[in-house]
Parts: C-alpha cells; structure tokens; sequence
C-alpha cells in the first residue's frame, strides 16, 4: 500500500504563513516570546510529600523529623582504610609489656578468621600525651586535632562484622555487608530534604586525581531509595559536577535562546494542561539546573577566602593542600544549606598494613590539619552546634605486628582489625570532651560499652530527630530502615 | 495496667526459686515430664501443642522444647533470665488470654526447672532429636562438599549414619560412644579437616567449637539415629491455615462475573469499559472525551513500541479511514518487531534481569545472560501464552530431556535458557572473599521472593524469618516451598556462578554446556585449523632460541587463539535428581535448623488435603520433578493468583495504577482492588484466550477508557483525584529506556539490530557512563549491557532502577541531573545536529517533489523544517503559532552563528540543531498526553 504524501505540507498554505507573519497577526506574541528573559515563567508549586515513607511523590523539600533534632546537618570524614586505633586513640600500655609476643586465645575468640588470631604484638611506635581539660588521649600523630578534644566525643570501643574492606565498608554505609541497600545519606536526605534547592542535598567529594574510592558509587547510592536521594560527587577542581557546564562550544547568546524557548514552550505545553503539577515542577526543575550552574560553580571558588581562613586548612601547604581544600568547602556548603556532605581521603591511605612507622604520619599528616581547621571554622562561625561531625573508618587495626619476614620487623604494619575500634563525632548535641567506652587491655576486641555500626546509625539519626525504628520504606512488603532487623540502641552517653 | 502486677509476680518468682534453690537439693530439681510439661499442656499446647505448632514451637515433647520456635531456642538451662519462654510468660505476653496466664507458683516451679538446668527424663528420645535436627546439619554445613553427592574424598560420605560408620580409607568416621576414636571428631579437632590449603580459599568454613561439642556429645550418647520423614505440608492440612484464610478474596479462584447495567451504552466498547463505566457512572463521572488522533497514536505507539511514532506511523493512521483504524493500529504495533523489545523489558525488569552478578564490589559479568533476555524478546513477540511462558522458565529443564545429545534442538534449548528466569538474582557466590553458606541461602531466598511478589503477588519472604504477620503462611510452608527447588538450588551442594580468583580448586560452575550437534559441529569444523597452527607455532616457539623472534610467535599464538570460538554456553537452572534435606531455618538463620520438611506449596492456596504430586520425570538424567509440578500447579486455569497478579500488571503498565495497587501484594496488608469484578472478568477472559497477552493488549488499549484524553479537569480533582476510576487516561513522563531510544530514533542513530551480546560501556574519568556505538549507531536500551555497578548515566538518571533483586514498579523522579544531562551532555548535543540533518535531508527532497519557484526555496524550507521537526519530535503537525515561532527563532539563532563569523548555510545547520536540541529538551517530547 503507498503512503499518502504528509499533511502538513498541505496544511498551511505558503503564502497564508507569510502573510501572517507580515499583517502581524501573531506579532505582539513573537515579539514577546523571542525578546530575552522570558525565562521568568513562574512556576506553580511542586507537589509536596512530607511524609517520608508514604507512597507518592518524592522530593527535596526541607521535611520535618520526628522530634526537635540536635543537629541538621552532617560532615562525614569517611576514613576508608582502617585507622589505627591503638597508634591514634587508644593507648595500650599493655602491648609494650607482650611486644613480640602472640596474643591470648582468649581475647581473640571473636575472630572470623584464623589469620586474624596469630602473629606478634607490636607497641606503637608513636607517643600518646592527655590532651585539654577532659584529659583525652591523643598521639602525636595528632597535634591539630588533639587541640580539639573539648569538642570531641572519643568512642573507643566501636566494632563491625566483617574484616575485609568492601562488606565493612558497605556496612558502615549502609548497616549491610553487601550493595543494593541505602546509605545513610541517602536516608538523611531521605527524612530530612535539604535546605537549598539550588545544590544537591548529599554531596560527595572524593579526592580528584583518582577515580573513585573503594566501593566505587556505591559509598552513596540509594538503594531502593528514589535515585533523587543519591549522593551527587562533586569535583573540588574542575567542573564540580557532572554535566553541569555544557561539554561543548556554544555561545552565550546561544545558550540563552535555547534555555528561553525551552521555558516558553513548556510554559505553553502547560497552560494546556491545567492541574497537571508535574509539569511545573519539570519546569521548576529546568530553573533549578540554571541556578544550580551559577551556585554550584560559586561554591567551588574559594577565591574570596581569607588568608588566614586558608592558613586554617593548610591550604597553601602541599601536603594538606588537597583534603584542605574539601574540608573548607564542606564548610562552604554548610553554609548555603547543603544537608549531608561525605569526604574521602586518596585511596586506602589508612590501610597500614606495611611500614606503618610513615605510612601512618603521612595520611595523619595530610588530613590532621585540615580537619582541626573545619572544626575550628564551623565553630567561629556558629555552624557547629548545628552540625554533626563525624570521623572513622569501617574498621581499626589489630595490635599485633603485620610482616613478611622477622628481619622486617621495623617495618611492620598492622592487618584489619573490625572487632574493636576507634571513631568520634563532634558538633550538634554531642557531648564534648569525652571518651566513651574501650577495648580489651591489648586494643583487639571492644569489651566496655560496646558500639555497633547499627548503633552509631541509630545515634546519628537520633541527633537528626529521628527514631531509628520510624525512619522507614515500604518494599516488597516489609518496611526498611537504616538499622535493619538488627538490635539496636541509641548511644546516649555521649549526647549533650 | 496489666505489666504492672506482672512485676510483683516476677520478684515473687525470683525470691520464690532463691527458697526453692535453698531448700531442694539439685538432684532433686523438677523435671520437665513430671512437674513442667503439666503446666505447659495446661497453658500452652492449645497453640504450641504437637499439632498447632504455633511458630513453629511445639512445647508438648522434649524434643519440641530442646528445638524451640520461629524465633529460636526458648530455654537456656541455668539461665532463667535469658529464656525467651521465661521472659514473655513473666512479662504476660504469653499466653495471650488473661484467664489463661500462669500462677505465681507454676512460674516458680518453671523458673526452678530451667536454672537447675532444664533436666528431661526421656534423654534417648532427646538425642534422635540431637542426630535430626542439630548433627546432621553440621555435617551437612561443614563436610558435605567433599564427603557428599559431588565428591567422596577419600571415600567417604557423610550423609547418613550407615555411611559414617562405614568410613573412608583411612578408617570409620563414627565409632558409637567413642568420640575420641571417631575421624569425624579427631580430623577437626587437630585442625587436618578442612585440610589446611583448603580454608583459604571461598567456600570452605570450618566446623566451630560450638558445633564440635554437638558433635562430640551425639556420639559419647551412642549417636542416636531415626530416620524422620520430612514434613509435607499439604497431606494432613495444616493448623495454622483455616477455612476462613482461604476464604480471602485472593485466595479464591477468579470467576466471571455479569455485567453491569450503564445508562451511556454509546460509550460501551469493550465489556472493560462497562466494568469502569458502572462505576464512573454511580460517582457522578462519565468517561473522558477522546484524545485527538496525534495524541491517541503517540500513546498506542510508545505504549506497544517504547518509540514515538515515525513520519510514515503518522501519515498512515491520519489517512485511515475510520471507523476501524484505530483497531488497524494496534494491530500493526503488535505484529511489530519492536513490541518485543519493549515489552521484554517489562518481564526482564520482574525477573531481575542484570548481565553481572552484583552483591560484591567486583560485579562480575554474566556472560551469557542475554540469551534469556532474548528468549524474552522472542516469547512476547510470538504471543507466546502467558502459561507456558511461565511453565519454561520455572522447569524448562524438566520438561526436555537435553542430556541425550540427538534429541537436541533449537526448542530444547530455548527451554533450558528459560530457566535463566530463576538464575537473575545478585550472586555473591562468586566473588571474592565469601562463597559463604549464608550468601547462598540468599541467592534461593531472593529467588523465591521474586516469585513470590512477581508471580503470585505475596509477600513470601517475610515467612522466611516467622510465620507471616498477616497472611496465613506459616513459617513451614516457606520452607516446602523452598525444598521445590533444592533439586537445583542446594546450599549444602553448590554450583557458582563464575570463576574467580581464591576459588575452592574443586568447585563446578553453574552453566550448562548443551549446544545443538550442528553449532558444535561448526565450530569444530572453524577450531580445526586454528588449533592445527597454533601446535606449530607452540613447537617452534620451543625451540625458538632468539627471545624477540619467541615473543613474536607468542604474540602470533595469542591472535589465533583470540580467533577460537566456543559453543555459547546456558545460564540455566536445571534439577540434578539429589535435594539435600530442607529444614526449617528459625528465625530464617542457617544455622538453626529446626524441623525437617518436603515439597509443597502454599497452604492456603490448597484445600489443605490434597497432596502436592511430584513426579520425577523419565529423563535419562535423575530429576525431583519438584520444579515442574509446582509448574503446573501456578498455571492451573483456575489458579487464584496467576492471571489476577499478571493482568493487573499488564492494566499498571498502561493506567498507571493497578486494579489492585499494591502490586506485588494481594494479601491482606495490599490494597482491595478498586474493580473486583473487572479484575476476575479479565483474569477469566486472558486464560480463556489461551493466555494470550497480545490479545489482552488489544481488550484494553481498544477500550473507550483507555482513548480517553488526558486533561485533569476541576471535577477530576474533586471526584477521582486519584484516578482510581479511571475517569481519564493519566499522563506520563517517558521511562529511562525511552528517553534515550527516543533521542537516538529521531534523530535518525538508533539501529535496529536485535538480540546477541549486549553493547559495552564507555566511563569516562568523570564517571560518566556511556554506550558504545556499533556500526549502524546505537542499539535499543535492552541490548546495552545491563552490569549493575556501570549503567549508562543517562539511564540512571531518568530512573532506571536497580535490580535488588527485581523492580516491579518504576519510580519517577524529577531531578536536576535530567535537565543538566539533557542540555551538556555532548552526545544529546550532537545528536539533536544529527537529528537537524535528517530533517535537512528529508525536507529538500520533499521540496525536490513540489514545483515551487526556487525565489521561496529558503524561507518555505525553513518552515517545513520546522514542521517536520515537530513531526519528528512530537509525531504531530505543528500549529501555525508553532510555526512562526520556530522560523523566527531559527533565525534569531541564526544571527547569533554568524556574528560567530560563521558563513549563512552553517549558521543555519547550526541554529536548526539547537531548535533540535531544544524540542528534545521540551515537556512535549519527554511526556505522554
């Protein structure tokens, strides 16, 4: 059968469309539609959900928690890798005692590997000094952040499930050991929305010269969580985001014409369709990607810095230069309302498991300082009571000495250690200035007030407002939460 | 109120056993058979007696009250306080009917039982209890990877007592009474078994301390032995399931019902549109009007093909002549080789359908997993009936005898690719560090959720951990229904997946290597000489003595070996005739087995007495026939569940809403259907077409409800806001596949080649994500390669989820990385200039065809330039409004080129692509009316 020839060459006469266009039939509408800043089609309300967990709509909004929250906002310090606890936090007088010698069977009944339970002790090789006026133990690998421990709350005695670092890192992400789940960023942007539209509200700035770290996107994906509530990684050089900048030549002029037709044909598509709000919000939405190129980019320049703020960071200085960078602007997204910023240090600079003697100054080095500095400048500014700071990594070390040959003994590290370690948070509702719980005489296993990963979730949470059993997602029949099935208490000790 | 005196008959309790410990000397403590089970028949056995077995918990026998419930074991001797029974007797939970509680002194005198140890008298009986349900799993857990079905090592299978006692070649494994004298103890404990190079490696777990006392204790009793049957559920009925669940709506076969009356018979179309009419019509509503024709084609077209409608799509159906146009166009969609391909996706997407193994950092590829998404594309293509669809890909196995290689053919192995279905849940059996028991366990409990929620639309799972909270499954029924596919999916006895690194040397892969006689012939007959050269070069590589001349060959060696093909290789789930036993897990952990059970299906869907009939098939290779009856059992005719679940997710799929909302659950925490009776009238009717889901395509887009128009007007909002009478077809933004397919079909790059190996992926150092390109551009969403840690962003980003381990239901969101993709992205960019020369190309030989003087030629073409743009973009004619502010943007853009210093005619091309890249930016491209 042949195809009749298109209609619409018949449908407008030729000559009617200049004559049209020439009579000004439709003049006084093209001359408003083609002349700049139409743009400004004002766009209805998005339609609002304010009830996390109910089925619907998802959106950004700022949402209330279910109780007055301590703190609304939140800097994460992943330290991926596994810091040494007993070389950074927890001094073990004990391991200078039993150095070189193996450890008892007894402590090492938790062990989910053999390997886990054999080798040497090793003391530190580093100086532990007590540290303001609550008396906390920090080493000298830490001198900045030592003179922050009034703001600190030191838990000594956290501990996770598994010793490898993908299934701990997950866990610590996401309260499971494997991908699929959402982080717990993912949840706070969940409950919480964020404060500026204009921004991402859970930002993630990884180092720049590598790709990602370990666990690659998953450190932010949200699960079953709408992908609204995934983390976005911006970029601390370069374009900050992806797609944000076009990556292709065009002019100005161009680009301006293209964003105002695009506005008044969807503003005309509808007028069309009253009652329809998602159209508005697509519409608000193409706004936002506008105002977001202009604030996401003004985030980034740190330009109009102080040189003392910078000093603060150590940015100047080459080994702090980069995580100071990150830190600063996590105080600069603070700032204009981001709800839930994630930091990661290069690669697993904090898995020790050789020559911890440089290994370990190097990375405290490099993030020390700038650490310190956040602190201090959230605090100058009346940022940190409203935001919670927090430091740790999936898991500690074991005290005993990991090496290849007796002969290398100087040149020890340390393998993973999940069964006891070290984290701390600062900031909104945390009590400063205190040490909570510990580990066994020989910092292997976490016996005193033991912390779990669900627990320092659900204390996380808490500080947000939320109780950890309500924050919750219907699927597949079975409302999901951060703190799983698991037992679960809120650390109510180290809240203010 | 009631917790309250509750605590004051706690202390009394206490202070009560502190006399009692004083006073009775231990010896003399009570036992269970004379001074606890009284009480416990007295208070308790009405629920948790040999016959109910509420959760599980049977308090009625020693061995019931040694193995504890659901949540696990209810007595720890000498420790009161730690004894889940204790604790909810105390605290007044239990039992649950006032007048039923227990006395001050029956706690006292359990309270004294359980901290003098929890003493029975009828120890024998206790210790077969010990051998079923504590040792056997051990060995089972631990050893029967080597001593087992698959491997003897050292001649030795521990599967039952005879064979223990028989042993291996070093000796018996079980000397009865004598656990010092006993292999199966003296190996483990001086650390030879698992040997030591062994642990390392994935998989292999050593037995625990804790499972060695077991172990040590069964033996110095005599290790007792009786063989237990396994439970079947169905033989006798089941307790727990009573004549009122079934009578559930759901769990009641469909039936059809009559008619309703309605006044505005003009309206009627379809006995669909009576159902919804009835209704509308009882509410105050009435159907929509009609959506014009443009809008009408656009959504048939992206409702059977995922595609706008194309030029020729448009002129076709605009110039058919009524009344059965419309009805012509279905018709031509459905015949399309398109339809498939779009409709896969919505099948692929509730089995879980991803080409990597997921759960581990690693996310390793499968590579054959695109063979089943092809057997999809081609079962929804050819109609295949929705019963036999379902039959293949639950027991396509057992339903061909493919281990003899003549009776081979290309339907023998479509069936064994079918069963790729049960083969797309995350495995993280494969990946390093873990090949652990749990992960396993997890494999065949995400496979039997997504049976569950996306065939029979019940949420089984929450039955693996406790008996259901709101559905009649109890905590048994989960577990015969997980013995259905212990034939093929055994913890005890795995296959994994892939190679890997650190894998346990002795572990097989899963995959079957059954290829047609002739593809295995061809490839021979292509490998021969290949392989007849690559042994020449190896020989003259050996006596090559130059090093650069031997890294030559080497270099030759590799680029012939590259050129080796193989026979394409199934990812399949198939039966190997020996199921390890099925306990129940308590509390769903595997390491606490409780009770033995066999095949079965849901209680409550049953009669409750008539068996589940399993009958091996007579095949040449040993099958349970487990999978094949359970096969044949969801696609009974009369099944309550099959059609209702299937047609409602058809109905979801172009309403947006199901007629039941909830629709992964029809059980009594999912939402009532809002139309009982369409439901039913549509189930009957889709078997009754022979399960023909084309047919039921057609029976619902050639209703008057589902060509009503999309406006929501003022009495919408205050009569049906939800829609949930359908009183207006709903408007929608396009799905993640669509965006990108559309993008790529207007502009002219989207190439129509189907099935084979996905298309790969490009990452950028930004992270960006996209699809490689193929010579004739780029392929349909479905071939590119679906591993779930690299989707392409433009994907993710429009919302495609991510299988975990299936998606029934697509979420939307509105976000800012859509329009930022839409607008930088540079391959959007420079597709929307391909689409502006297509249109260039198009529209000068269309004028080429008209005689219009050549003094119009450039102002008249940039008008149907843009007319055609709309065409393209929209599948409709532009408004003359439309027209005129298109020309004049054009040449706004234009101008702005050539103050670029750009010549006239590139300015032009120029200025049409970003009029092309604004329209695939406009709410018009990107939603449906």
């Amino acid at each position: 059968m042949m195809t009749q020839p298109l209609t619409i060459f018949e449908h407008l006469s030729r000559r009617g469309f200049f004559d049209k266009v020439s009579d000004g039939i439709c003049g006084a509408a093209i001359a408003y539609l083609l002349q700049d800043g139409f743009r400004t089609a004002t766009a209805g309300e998005t339609p609002h959900n304010s009830q996390p967990g109910s089925s619907g709509v998802f959106n950004l909004k700022p949402k209330h928690p279910h109780f007055e929250p301590a703190a609304n906002s939140v800097i994460h310090l992943c330290m991926q890798g596994g810091p040494s606890q007993v070389d950074l936090f927890d001094p073990k007088p004990a391991l200078s005692k039993y150095h070189g010698g193996p450890p008892p069977r007894e402590l090492t009944e938790n062990a989910v590997f053999e390997n886990d339970r054999t080798g040497s002790l090793m003391r530190s090789p580093f100086k532990f000094a007590k540290h303001g006026q609550c008396g906390a133990w920090v080493s000298e690998l830490l001198p900045y952040i030592a003179g922050e421990v009034e703001s600190l709350a030191i838990i000594r005695s956290m501990y996770n499930v598994h010793p490898n670092h993908e299934p701990a890192i997950y866990k610590l992400q996401s309260g499971q050991t494997f991908p699929g789940h959402p982080t717990f960023g993912s949840w706070i942007s969940y409950g919480l929305g964020s404060e500026n539209q204009n921004l991402p509200a859970y930002v993630v700035l990884a180092d720049p010269s590598e790709r990602l770290p370990t666990n690659a996107v998953e450190n932010w994906m949200s699960g079953y969580l709408p992908p609204l509530y995934q983390g976005t990684q911006m970029r601390s050089t370069g374009s900050p985001l992806l797609n944000l900048k076009p990556d292709y030549e065009e002019p100005a002029s161009v680009t301006s014409i293209k964003r105002n037709l695009i506005a008044r044909l969807d503003k005309t598509h509808k007028n069309r369709r009253p009652r329809q709000t998602v159209l508005d919000a697509r519409i608000s939405n193409y706004e936002m990607a506008a105002r977001m190129q202009l604030e996401a980019t003004q985030t980034l320049d740190i330009s109009k810095e102080t040189s003392a703020t910078l000093a603060m960071y150590g940015i100047g200085e080459k080994e702090t230069e980069s995580f100071g960078r990150r830190c600063l602007l996590a105080r600069r997204m603070i700032e204009r309302g981001v709800r839930f910023i994630q930091l990661f240090p290069k690669g697993q600079a904090w898995d020790n498991h050789s020559n911890i003697r440089n290994s370990l100054p190097s990375i405290c080095q490099k993030t020390d300082k700038p650490i310190a500095g956040l602190l201090r400048d959230l605090r100058q500014r009346g940022l940190l009571d409203s935001t919670l700071v927090l430091w740790g990594g999936e898991f500690g070390r074991l005290p005993m000495a990991q090496v290849n040959s007796a002969s290398q003994y100087t040149k020890a590290g340390r393998d993973h250690g999940p069964y006891g370690f070290t984290a701390w948070m600062a900031g909104g509702g945390v009590k400063g200035g205190m040490t909570y719980g510990s580990t066994d005489e020989l910092g292997y296993a976490s016996v005193e007030n033991r912390v779990s990963i669900q627990d320092w979730h659900a204390t996380i949470l808490h500080l947000l407002g939320f109780h950890h059993e309500s924050l919750a997602f219907a699927r597949n029949g079975l409302d999901e939460r951060l703190t799983h099935q698991f037992e679960t208490r809120v650390v109510n000790e180290i809240l203010a | 109120m009631m917790l309250k005196p509750m605590r004051i008959v706690a202390s009394a309790a206490l202070s009560l056993f502190v006399i009692g410990a004083n006073s009775v000397r231990a010896e003399e403590g009570p036992t269970y058979e004379r001074d606890v089970r009284p009480i416990f028949a007295a208070h308790c056995f009405r629920c948790h007696g040999e016959k109910s077995r509420k959760a599980e918990l049977s308090l009625s026998s020693a061995a019931g009250v040694r193995i504890g419930g659901e949540s696990g074991k209810v007595i720890v001797p000498k420790k009161a306080k730690e004894s889940l029974l204790y604790k909810l007797v105390l605290a007044g939970d239990m039992p649950p009917e006032e007048d039923k509680r227990l006395t001050t002194r029956e706690i006292a005198t359990i309270t004294k039982w359980i901290e003098g140890g929890a003493r029975f008298a009828e120890q024998p009986h206790d210790s077969v209890a010990t051998a079923q349900h504590e040792v056997l799993p051990i060995l089972y857990r631990r050893c029967v990877m080597c001593h087992g079905p698959e491997y003897q090592q050292g001649e030795l299978d521990v599967r039952n007592k005879t064979s223990l006692l028989k042993g291996g070649v070093t000796g018996p494994a079980l000397v009865e009474s004598k656990p010092n004298k006993s292999l199966m103890v003296t190996r483990v404990r001086d650390r030879l078994c698992p040997p030591k190079a062994d642990i390392g490696e994935a998989g292999i777990e050593p037995t625990t301390p804790e499972e060695l006392k077991i172990l040590v204790k069964w033996i110095a009793s005599g290790a007792p032995y009786k063989k237990v049957k396994p439970e079947v559920g169905t033989l006798h009925g089941d307790s727990l399931v009573s004549e009122a669940d079934r009578d559930f709506w759901s769990f009641r076969p469909p039936v059809r019902s009559r008619l309703p009356a309605v006044k505005q018979t003009h309206l009627v179309r379809t006995p669909v549109d009576v159902f919804l009419l009835s209704k509308l019509e009882s509410n105050g509503l009435t159907f929509a009007e009609e959506a014009n024709r443009f809008a009408l084609l656009r959504r048939a077209v992206f409702a059977l093909t995922g595609l706008p409608p194309s030029p020729e799509q448009v002129s076709r159906f605009i110039s058919d002549q009524p009344p059965d146009a419309y009805e012509r166009l279905i018709d031509r969609l459905l015949a399309s080789p398109r339809y498939g391909e779009k409709w896969a996706r919505f099948w692929l997407d509730l089995a879980g359908y991803a080409d990597s193994e997921g759960k581990r950092q690693a996310d390793m590829i499968r590579p054959y997993a695109y063979r089943y998404r092809d057997y999809v594309i081609r079962a929804f293509n050819a109609d295949m009936g929705y019963d036999t669809f379902l039959m293949e890909q639950l027991a396509g196995d057992e339903l061909v005898d493919y281990a003899d290689a003549k009776s081979r053919s290309p339907e023998v192995i479509d069936k064994l690719v079918a069963t790729g279905f049960l083969r797309m849940a995350p495995d993280g059996t494969s990946a390093d560090p873990v090949n652990r028991f749990s992960d396993r366990v997890e494999v065949i409990a995400d496979e039997i959720d997504v049976l569950g929620r996306g065939v029979m639309g019940l949420t089984l799972k929450c039955a693996r951990c406790h008996s259901h909270k709101y559905d009649p499954i109890p905590q048994r029924d989960y577990y015969r229904f997980v013995a259905i596919f212990k034939g093929a999916y055994d913890e005890y006895d795995w296959l994994t997946p892939q190679p890997f690194t650190n894998q346990w040397k002795m572990a097989k892969r899963r995959h079957l290597e059954v290829a047609l006689p002739d593809e295995i012939d061809e490839i021979a007959v292509h490998n021969a000489p290949l392989h007849e050269q690559i042994t020449k070069l190896q020989a003259k590589q050996k006596n090559e003595q130059d090093k650069q001349q031997a890294k030559k060959v080497g270099n030759a060696i590799k680029k012939l070996k590259a050129q080796l093909r193989e026979a394409p290789r199934i990812r399949a789930l198939w039966d190997r005739g020996r199921p390890s036993p099925t306990y129940v897990y308590r509390r769903g952990v595997e390491t606490q087995p409780g009770r033995l059970v066999g095949p079965g299906v849901l209680t409550v869907l049953t009669d409750g007495k008539t068996r589940f009939v399993v009958e091996p098939p007579p095949h040449a290779s040993p099958k349970t026939g487990r999978r094949l009856a359970l096969a044949k059992w969801l696609t009974q005719s009369d099944h309550p569940l099959t059609a209702r679940v299937f047609v409602n997710r058809i109905w979801h799929q172009h309403f947006g809403k199901g007629i039941v909302a909830s629709l992964d659950n029809f059980g009594k925490l999912g939402t009532p259907p809002s139309h009982p009776e369409l439901l039913d009238w549509l189930a009957v009717e889709f078997v009754q077409s022979g399960w023909s889901v084309k047919d039921l395509h057609r029976l619902i887009m050639t209703s008057t409800a589902y060509r009503q128009r999309s406006a929501l007007t003022e009495q919408h909002e205050k009569l049906d806001p939800e829609n949930r009478l359908v009183s207006r077809m709903p408007m929608r933004r396009l799905r993640a596949e669509e965006v990108r397919d559309s993008i790529l079909f207007v502009s002219g790059r989207l190439s129509d080649q189907p099935f084979g190996k996905p298309d790969p992926v490009e990452i950028r150092k930004d992270g960006l994500v996209t699809s490689k390109a193929s010579r004739g551009g780029w392929r349909r969403s479905i071939y590119v390669r679906h591993r779930r840690k690299e989707m392409p962003t433009i994907l993710e980003t429009f919302d495609l989820p991510q299988m975990n381990p299936n998606c029934t239901q697509r979420m939307d969101s509105t976000v800012v990385s859509q329009p930022l993709h839409l607008l930088n992205n540079k391959m959007i960019y420079e597709l929307s200039r391909a689409f502006a020369e297509r249109i260039e190309h198009e529209v000068v030989a269309e004028f080429a065809k008209t005689q219009s003087p050549q003094s119009e030629f450039l102002q008249i073409q940039l008008q149907d330039k843009i007319a055609r743009a709309y065409l393209l973009a929209y599948g409709r004619t532009a408004t003359d409004v439309e027209l005129v502010t298109g020309v004049l943007a054009v040449d706004r853009l234009t101008r702005q080129w050539q103050q670029q210093d750009m010549d006239d005619s590139h300015a032009g091309q120029h200025a049409l692509a970003d009029f092309c890249h604004v329209l695939l930016n406009s709410a018009a491209f990107l939603y449906v009316d």
